[in-house]
């Protein structure tokens, strides 16, 4: 009796509350610390991994994300407002991804949603962002079905990241090229990402090295994800593979990451040296293991800060280790901030944070990237043609970074590696798809790539 | 008076409750609507999002209590089947195209195949091992769910369902899941109410007993795990329908916290009380998650933790804490300090009693004095210990026939070899010319052999009337019925029977507060409730007074005789021995050292070797 | 598959049943002599290898893990003793569902306290200087770790037998596992023999938190992941029997190594070891090594 009692009254002193909360709050104009006056403050909806698998992510890109909201208030705000970074935990969870995104958006009024770590949070979270016409910037969850399967194709979700096809494609373009590797073994955590960038590595390698041959078989390419912490089966099965592999293709990351190199180092001290890796990394990857690293690992990167250098980026550096103790930017921190740049400038051209005016001021646009150069956000697909950085890692540049950086190291350009426009026709038309199922779509089934 | 007064005003607390969540849930709504008006930076949306969050979670939770808190079975598969619901929803969507009301349908009648074919794997465990089955199956369902790529999309989940373009609206879906919700609570309550709900009462209450008074418990519970989990498929097609989506998580065996959770906040005890839970836990959730993101965990956490050590019986137990604590401060007896002289057979009405319908005998094709019950080389062991060896009998109809024998004997084997609790591992059992070897205890109920037990074995927390009337239900096989109000049936029969034992004060207490006599004097009144042909009484005096007992074998010998009931009874009270039976058989180390009259086994030289001193004693 | 490839799959096998086997061995024999189902078992061995890690990096590279391991266990313990006092007392005489619920709400409060104290990012230590560097063996690498893990294994399984079966206090738990109804009447004071069985129980899953601790990363989800497989392992074992835990163990250890490494099998190993626990549940309830309740 007494809580349903009280339910009432809770909405009436809930109310009181809220009132008074909003007058002393919004008594007019809120005022920024250089005396700019507002037209009010809205929020930038981050709903991240701070916890879980990806969290050596989320650390990185909501530092990121409250740097670049500072950075936007201190030079006038968003189309007159102040912005504010609301920032939510998600645990690399997709279901707890699903919810807080309804939150930011339904309760906390976001103007824009900054995306997920992980392709399947991407995957649930954009639906709602298109049903509620909030823009959706995505920095890291990348693979190209978020903007080419008809299902999920939302016009108000733009991708600053290089996606899927582009890693996966460039990659085996490169290992191709590389003529003592002829057995390659597969690493790949189970789910929408892993999937759609191996399936994309193998499909170029098919093209660039037909002769070049996969040694475990496909059922085993996959490992569960987020992953059983212990690596020891699939390092056992590298060693016990034959043939034995020429090199290890992967894309696990973060934590995984950290897990497989450590483990696998425990067992041999030499072992990338008799499996030589290509996998995805970052700094923040890097910065985990520092000297642990191993050297001579062939990286994909997306934005490694000291392979990209041009003075916004140096300027980026070092107001952000001013800002947080003396940490680097990783890949994350540099595509985080240039998302919500983006988008500012988009809205500060639409002098208004509507969705609908701003995605107008987006597609189509170009904008400058930390990453040194500029890009645009195709209308096609709203993906920008950025680029990925390759290389090899060594300590030729000494004792300057905690960590290992890539030498050699080749910035690739976005154009070269971007979807080509008939590949994204035919995936948003379905024509790419086995058997009629959604989920499968796959650029190997367009017409133009097997023609 | 008083007691029946204080139920009703128990059912008027609760309905009005009941009425009021129901209102609430009805104006979540414009509720919302007018919360949005007066603060321009909350959204309506969102708190009906929530609201249709809270439905459904009560439904969820409200037929997860449908095992708990009616039959006491804790499972952790509960979460498969709500997942279950939802990727049929959903798969059907994706590969179909099926339309999602449609989804909505296939999904019970999904859930409750795959949680009948689960259930009667769960169901060959007990308890504690059953719970942990569970788990297990639990945990391969969601791995299925989360390995099978090709099949459910893996750990991606199932996004993007196309939902009607009505139910786009969040006012409109909210209502169309709260009708839904509706009609399955309602359907939901029915059942409890019915004698099929006050079978799973029973077996709650006390698991043996409901088998001897012919409930066939695991067919039941089979039963209500399979409903349980259909309507935890709805629960999960309408969380597919709303949220648009499915995800392996859904069946990881820790979201069956949630439910859990959900019904002890609520209190397990009232059929509404998970519901209540949901709406609280739906909104204490957003509160903790909103102003408290990064102690979300620890506050939730203790809360549970005080609701389990402090209020178990959750938000529906606080009117009884309340009343309960005015009363100590008025010095009021509280409920729960009943009177109960233990004297009510000395009341009872022995005239009365022959009487009374329920105590009908069914008729058999046995004459009077023809062997009823025979027992033929009857062999039992425990490890090494013989507990029955080579044990020889035959009741005749219409006899009254005691067994003694000093302890250990194997009196006590002997009864649960023949009421089928134990398996014999030799030998034969044959009632009424059919073979009831080995037989499980409700066929062996049903068959016509009532017991009564050595330890009191009522349903402690049933009153006293629906201790009798859902062993009338049981015993004529009403219990099946998933229709109708068990609490009004044989109301008149059972209260008879209770006047005639001298119960009837008590008739809507708790059995288990009455005293230990009093409690003896239900367990009779339920054995001669079934109406059995063959009534086992163990050792039915013990606890008793001298004047009880006298009543109470009266009582007995005279309902044998007026409905031609046949009694087989072990005693140690040798005056109750020789008072009451006509034919004494005695046992000793396992087997049979004699039988005969009362006065041949009295004079018999070896059973007095036997029973050193106790013989002298009676005799006197 | 050749010889030298079994063995490779059998010894990673050998070495998850090691830290499995002492996290499970300290929930049966909570759950033998006290007869409670503890869900915060994980959340005690969570603790452990966070503790772990951090005195470890604190402490440096010698010392390092020895201390994290002394500082590891006795926190555990303590938080074990506070669980069992201030908790679990409440709760022997009730229903395992209130056991499972008020257990479960301690795993959200240390969780949450975890993260609070600890932060979210995941964590990592280097291994003792002893046991690092690796071991050739029929033409394949193996982390001497590895090694260590069973060896630590080995001698945890066999003190916590001595401890059984030569110790008065063995006896007692013995007893407790056997008859708990005697026990009462015997005049041991039970409620301090709860308390050290359960402290004792907390302080094997801080072990296995601590071994396990340099070979993979430390996270937020350590309890959970472990818990259902603890479970498993004490089921398949026997509930209250040590014997047990050390046969469920290796049965899962292995049944998970041999089940990855089989193309075939590889998407569904784990779902194996939960289709054996649940035979065991149906033919043969209380586990290959525990007693049948009567």
């Amino acid at each position: 009796m007494a809580s349903l009692v009280r339910t009432p009254m809770r909405w009436a002193t809930a109310t009181a509350v809220a009132v008074l909360l909003v007058a002393a709050a919004c008594g007019g104009t809120t005022t920024s610390s250089s005396g700019t006056s507002f037209k009010g403050t809205r929020n930038i909806g981050l709903d991240i991994a701070i916890t879980g698998q990806s969290a050596l992510y989320g650390h990185a890109i909501s530092q990121a994300v409250k740097l670049a909201a500072a950075d936007l208030n201190a030079s006038g705000g968003v189309a007159g407002y102040k912005m504010q970074a609301d920032i939510l935990d998600d645990g690399t969870d997709v279901n707890k991804a699903v919810e807080n995104t309804r939150q930011l958006i339904l309760q906390d009024n976001a103007a824009v949603l900054i995306g997920q770590v992980t392709s399947a949070q991407c995957q649930a979270t954009s639906p709602i962002s298109k049903q509620n016409k909030i823009i959706f910037m995505a920095a890291t969850c990348n693979s190209y079905q978020l903007t080419t399967e008809p299902d999920l194709i939302n016009p108000y979700y733009f991708s600053v990241v290089p996606n899927t096809y582009m890693e996966g494609t460039s990659a085996g373009t490169l290992v191709g090229k590389l003529p003592s590797v002829k057995n390659i073994f597969i690493v790949s955590p189970n789910y929408l990402f892993g999937r759609s960038e191996t399936s994309a590595f193998v499909a170029q390698l098919k093209k660039s090295a037909p002769d070049d041959k996969i040694v475990n078989p496909q059922s085993t390419w996959y490992v569960p994800y987020p992953t059983n912490p212990r690596w020891d089966s699939t390092i056992a099965a590298i060693q016990a593979s034959n043939p034995k592999p020429d090199l290890i293709y992967s894309n696990i990351f973060a934590a995984d990451q950290e897990n497989f190199i450590k483990q696998a180092l425990a067992v041999d001290p030499n072992f990338f040296q008799k499996y030589p890796m290509t996998t995805l990394s970052s700094v923040d990857d890097l910065n985990a293991l520092q000297s642990s690293y191993p050297l001579g690992m062939h990286l994909y990167m997306r934005a490694p800060f000291f392979s990209l250098t041009n003075s916004k980026l140096t300027a980026y550096i070092n107001h952000y280790r001013a800002t947080y103790n003396g940490e680097y930017p990783s890949d994350w921190a540099v595509m985080d901030y240039d998302a919500v740049m983006t988008w500012a400038k988009a809205a500060n051209a639409a002098g208004s944070l509507d969705s609908d005016k701003v995605s107008k001021q987006l597609a189509g646009h170009t904008f400058s990237s930390l990453r040194g150069y500029n890009f645009t956000l195709r209308t096609q697909d709203h993906q920008a043609n950025v680029g990925e950085t390759v290389g090899t890692t060594s300590n030729a540049s000494g004792s300057k970074y905690p960590f290992p950086t890539l030498s050699p190291v080749t910035n690739l350009s976005g154009n070269n590696i971007i979807m080509p426009l008939d590949l994204v026709q035919e995936l948003q038309a379905g024509q790419c798809e086995q058997g009629g199922k959604p989920t499968t779509t796959d650029f190997a089934l367009c017409p133009s790539w097997k023609g | 008076m008083i007691a029946v007064l204080r139920i009703a005003r128990d059912a008027r607390v609760r309905w009005t409750l009941a009425g009021l969540l129901v209102l609430f849930a009805v104006a979540v709504p414009p509720l919302a609507g007018l919360y949005e008006m007066s603060n321009p930076d909350a959204s309506a949306k969102f708190y009906i999002f929530l609201g249709t969050e809270a439905l459904v979670l009560a439904l969820w939770a409200v037929s997860y209590n449908l095992m708990l808190g009616y039959a006491g079975m804790v499972s952790f598969a509960h979460a498969a089947y709500y997942g279950i619901g939802a990727y049929t929803v959903a798969l059907l969507f994706q590969d179909f195209h099926t339309p999602v009301l449609l989804g909505l349908v296939a999904a019970p009648v999904a859930t409750a195949a795959i949680g009948l074919l689960t259930g009667i794997v769960a169901l060959r465990a007990v308890r504690l091992y059953f719970s942990l089955l569970t788990l297990a199956i639990s945990q391969l369902v969601y791995s299925i769910a989360f390995n099978a790529y090709g099949f459910t999309g893996g750990d991606n989940g199932i996004h993007n369902i196309v939902i009607p373009d009505a139910l786009s609206d969040y006012t409109t879906m909210y209502y169309f899941v709260g009708a839904v919700v509706a009609v399955c609570l309602v359907l939901m309550f029915l059942l409890t109410r019915s004698p099929f709900g006050a079978a799973l009462l029973a077996i709650k209450e006390n698991r043996e007993r409901a088998r001897s008074i012919g409930i066939n418990v695991r067919a039941y519970e089979l039963a209500v795990f399979t409903i349980s989990a259909m309507f935890a498929g709805v629960a999960g097609g309408l969380y597919a329908i709303y949220q648009q989506q499915a995800f392996p998580e859904m069946m990881y065996w820790t979201a069956n916290a949630q439910p859990v959770v959900v019904a002890l906040l609520g209190g397990i005890g009232a059929f509404l009380g998970p519901a209540f839970g949901a709406f609280v836990y739906t909104e204490l959730s957003n509160l903790l998650s909103s102003n408290f993101p990064n102690q979300f965990d620890v506050l939730l956490g203790a809360i549970v933790l005080v609701v389990v050590l402090i209020v178990p019986g959750g938000f529906a137990s606080l009117p009884n804490l309340f009343t309960s604590l005015r009363s100590r401060f008025r010095h009021e007896t509280a409920e729960s300090e009943v009177e109960s002289s233990g004297e009510s057979i000395a009341h009872a009405d022995l005239g009365k009693v022959v009487r009374i319908e329920a105590i009908q005998a069914e008729p058999l094709a046995v004459e009077r004095g023809e062997p009823l019950l025979v027992v033929e080389g009857l062999y039992r062991s425990f490890g090494g210990l013989r507990a029955v060896q080579d044990v020889n009998l035959t009741v005749h109809a219409g006899d009254r026939h005691a067994i003694i024998g000093p302890n250990g004997a194997g009196k006590s084997t002997l009864f649960n070899l023949i009421t089928g609790r134990l398996k014999p591992d030799a030998g034969r059992v044959t009632f009424a010319g059919r073979n009831i070897t080995g037989k499980p205890p409700h066929a062996i109920a049903r068959a016509g052999i009532g017991r009564a037990f050595q330890i009191t074995m009522i349903f402690p927390r049933l009153t006293v009337l629906q201790n009798l009337q859902y062993a009338i239900l049981a015993h004529r096989g009403y219990t099946a019925r998933p229709f109708g109000f068990a609490d009004g049936m044989f109301r008149d029969e059972a209260m008879e029977l209770l006047e005639a034992v001298g119960l009837d004060r008590y008739a809507d207490l708790a059995a288990g507060q009455l005293s230990h006599g009093d409690q003896r004097a239900i367990e009779l009144a339920i054995s001669l409730a079934l109406g059995s042909r063959l009534v086992l009484l163990d050792e039915p005096t013990a606890g008793m007074s001298a004047f009880e007992t006298q009543k109470a074998m009266e009582l007995v010998r005279r309902v044998a005789q007026e409905k031609h009931l046949t009694l087989l009874f072990c005693e140690h009270d040798m005056e109750v021995v020789f008072g009451t039976a006509r034919t004494v058989t005695v046992m000793h180390m396992g087997h049979v050292l004699t039988e005969g009259t009362p006065d041949e086994v009295r004079g018999n030289p070896e059973v007095k070797k036997v029973y050193l001193g106790e013989l002298e004693e009676a005799a006197v | 598959m050749n010889a030298s490839q079994f063995l490779l799959f059998a010894i990673g096998g050998l070495a998850n049943a090691a830290y499995l086997f002492i996290v499970a061995a300290g929930l049966s024999l909570v759950f033998g002599a006290l007869r409670v189902i503890n869900m915060a078992h994980g959340s005690l061995y969570m603790i452990a290898a966070f503790v772990c890690v951090v005195v470890a990096n604190t402490l440096g590279a010698t010392l390092g893990f020895w201390g994290g391991l002394v500082a590891a266990v006795l926190v555990a313990g303590a938080v074990g003793a506070l669980i069992e006092i201030v908790v679990l007392r409440r709760v022997y005489r009730q229903e395992h569902l209130v056991q499972l619920l008020g257990t479960y709400a301690l795993t959200l409060i240390i969780a949450g306290l975890v993260r609070i104290v600890f932060g979210p990012d995941y964590r990592t230590m280097k291994a003792p200087g002893l046991f690092t560097g690796s071991v050739q063996l029929a033409g394949h690498s193996y982390a001497l770790y590895s090694f260590f893990m069973i060896g630590a294994a080995i001698v945890i399984a066999a003190g916590v037998y001595l401890m059984l079966y030569r110790t008065a206090l063995g006896r007692n738990i013995r007893a407790a596992v056997s008859d708990p109804e005697l026990l009462n009447a015997s005049g041991i004071n039970v409620a301090r023999l709860f308390t050290t069985v359960f402290v004792i129980g907390a302080a094997l899953a801080a072990l296995g938190g601590v071994i396990v601790a340099p070979s993979q990363a430390v996270g937020l989800t350590m309890d959970t992941d472990i818990l259902v497989l603890a479970f498993a392992i004490s089921v398949i074992g026997g509930l209250g029997s040590i014997v047990g835990s050390v046969v469920g163990a290796l049965i899962v250890g292995e049944v998970i190594s041999f089940g990855l490494a089989n193309s075939y099998t590889n998407q569904f190993a784990l779902a194996f070891v939960f289709i054996i626990m649940a035979v065991v549940l149906v033919i043969r309830p209380w586990g290959l090594f525990g007693a049948a309740e009567q």
